[in-house]
């Protein structure tokens, strides 16, 4: 499913937050800096999304656990 | 001795690769300590060919595959195809696997199952981790890969020493837990990404086939 645009914004601001230097490997779609992850959330690719999907599921878990 | 045989491939074209290979020295050490024969398709060893031969003549009890995948495949070196759904996923048959690789669960890991494999643990989205390129010449000493490569690495090890699919699972859920609990408590800016792959990975991980057996 598509990220929406509240989601993006929340993942794009705490990325913003990250050094520089981090690499998020993603199976077989590749290895990306901070930069390029925010470029590819940007851009609305299918990384992108599936890096808003990872994010948001453990922002909700904080949720879940107060709960 | 055991006279078992432990089949594994270890690619080293890409980052992501060359880290599940080198993180893999440890399950190979643990194979031989355990007195299993260990076949290590290492680099460009890791092709079909080689594979399927070594499959045939060696008849491995214990099967693990390091690589990309896509839903009805598993590649190796510089990612040409090892094993399909409907082509050679029939060579599983008999034997318990372990597949660190992304997407392999809903064609691949159901196909072997059906055609005689033991059980096949598999990643149902891309296996992710994240990694300090300043240490990508030593990935063994890349402290923010350690999460997810000591504890995927839990399932083989578990495996190893005789337990079952559902005590390897058991096992890299309660280490993956054990790591989310100290990456929660660290400062650095990185530590949410790490808890969030980490807790992707632990969702991700399942299994076909029967939770009770063991290599």
């Amino acid at each position: 499913m598509p990220a929406s645009e509240d989601e993006m914004k929340i993942v794009l601001e705490r990325l913003r937050l990250m050094p520089r230097t981090i690499k998020l490997n993603i199976g077989g779609h590749g290895s990306f800096s901070r930069d390029e992850l925010i470029k590819q959330i940007e851009e609305h690719t299918e990384i992108g999304d599936l890096v808003v999907e990872m994010y948001m599921s453990y922002l909700r878990s904080f949720k879940e656990e107060i709960k | 001795m055991s006279g078992k045989i432990f089949l594994i491939t270890t690619p080293e074209h890409d980052d992501a690769v060359d880290y599940c290979s080198k993180w893999s020295q440890e399950v190979i050490d643990a194979a031989k300590t355990k007195g299993f024969s260990v076949i290590n398709l290492k680099k460009e060893k890791a092709n079909r060919d080689e594979f399927e031969s070594r499959i045939k003549s060696a008849g491995p009890d214990f099967v693990v595959f390091n690589g990309h995948g896509v839903q009805n495949e598993i590649r190796g070196h510089n990612d040409k195809v090892l094993l399909k759904t409907n082509e050679n996923d029939g060579l599983m048959k008999g034997r318990v696997v372990y597949a660190r690789s992304c997407y392999s669960l809903s064609g691949l890991g159901k196909s072997c199952w059906k055609k005689g494999a033991k059980a096949f643990i598999r990643y149902s989205l891309p296996f992710m981790f994240i990694s300090d390129p300043n240490r990508s010449a030593h990935p063994i000493k890349d402290d923010l890969a350690k999460p997810f490569f000591a504890s995927s690495n839990l399932i083989p090890l578990t495996l190893l020493k005789g337990n079952t699919i559902k005590d390897a699972i058991a096992r890299h859920h309660e280490q993956i837990d054990k790591f989310i609990a100290f990456w929660k408590t660290q400062t650095v800016m990185e530590a949410s990404m790490v808890v969030a792959c980490l807790m992707w990975n632990k969702r991700s991980l399942g299994f076909e086939g029967d939770e009770s057996s063991t290599i």
